[in-house]
C-alpha cells in the first residue's frame, strides 16, 4: 500500500469567488495553482525523508525514488494532485513513517503536508495569481 | 505543568488490565506479547500573546503491537480520551518480520492552553 494523505487548506474560497467574479475560469486558475505547488510539494517531500537520514547511515535510495506527483485532476469542483510514495519491496517508506516493534517512526511525510511551509507556498502562489488576473489580495 | 510524556503514560496506566507501555523505541527484552508505544510527532505552537506561546497543539502517535493480531486490542481511546486526548488517524502497520508482531498505530491530539 503506498504512503498517501490528504492535504486541504481552507480560506482560498474567497480567492476563488474574487477570480470568478473578476471573469476568471475558477477551475483553470485552481490547476494552475496546484501546477506551481506540486514539484514544491515534491521536493518537500524529499527533503524532509532526506532530514531523517542518520549519520553513517547507507541508503539505496529505493524509497527516495519512489515519490510520485501526479498531474493536477479535477473531479467536479474538486481539483487535486496525489502525492505518494509507491510501495517499496519491504514497505521501508510505512516503516520509517510509523516505526517497527523496534524502531521509533521517523515521520517525513505527515510533516511534509502538516508543515507550515507547504501551506505557505499555496497562498504565496495564489497571491501571484491573484496579482495576475488584476485581483486585489 | 505535566509534560505530555507524563499525560500520555498517565492515560495508558489506567487501561484495565493493564498493559506493558513505554516511550518507542520498546526497550524491554524479549518483547511482550502485546504492548504499547507512544512518541511525540512534530507538534506546533498554535498561539502567541505578549511574544509568549500560550497555546500548542500536541500529535503523540500511540502504536499497539500484537503478536496474536489486530482484533483484541486494550481500550486506548478510552484512556486517552478520558485524559483529554482526541483521536485522530489510524494506520494498521505492516507485520514486524523479526518480532511478529503486529501494528495499529493511532494519533492523539492534545490541546495545551497556558495563561500567564
Amino acid at each position: 500500500m503506498p504512503v498517501r494523505a490528504t492535504f486541504q487548506l481552507k480560506g482560498l474560497d474567497a480567492y476563488l469567488e474574487d477570480l470568478s467574479a473578476a471573469g476568471q475560469n475558477v477551475d483553470l486558475v485552481a490547476a494552475e495553482l496546484l501546477s506551481e505547488v506540486a514539484p514544491y510539494a515534491e521536493n518537500e517531500l524529499r527533503r524532509n525523508l532526506l532530514n531523517t537520514k542518520q549519520a553513517g547511515e547507507t541508503w539505496t535510495g529505493e524509497t527516495e525514488g519512489n515519490i510520485e506527483v501526479s498531474d493536477v485532476q479535477q473531479d467536479g469542483n474538486f481539483s487535486f494532485f496525489e502525492l505518494s510514495i509507491k510501495p517499496t519491496s519491504d514497505a521501508q517508506e510505512i516503516k520509517k513513517e510509523f516505526g517497527t516493534a523496534r524502531q521509533p517512526a521517523e515521520p517525513f511525510f505527515r510533516i511534509t503536508l502538516r508543515g507550515h511551509l507547504l501551506k505557505n507556498k499555496v497562498k504565496a502562489v495564489m497571491k501571484q495569481l491573484l496579482q495576475k488576473y488584476g485581483v486585489s489580495a | 505543568m505535566t509534560s505530555i510524556f507524563v499525560l500520555t503514560e498517565m492515560a495508558l496506566g489506567t487501561i484495565n488490565p493493564p498493559i506493558a507501555f513505554s516511550l518507542a523505541p520498546y526497550s524491554g527484552n524479549p518483547l511482550p506479547d502485546q504492548y504499547v508505544a507512544h512518541q511525540l510527532l512534530p507538534s506546533s505552537a498554535l498561539a502567541h500573546a505578549d511574544n509568549k506561546e500560550i497555546a500548542r497543539g500536541y500529535v503523540v502517535q500511540v502504536t499497539i503491537w500484537s503478536r496474536t493480531g489486530l482484533a483484541v486490542l486494550p481500550d486506548v481511546d478510552a484512556a486517552m480520551n478520558a485524559a483529554g486526548f482526541k483521536k485522530g488517524d489510524v494506520k494498521q502497520l505492516p507485520q514486524d518480520e523479526k518480532t511478529g508482531h503486529f501494528g495499529l498505530a493511532t494519533e492523539y491530539s492534545y490541546l495545551e492552553v497556558s495563561f500567564s
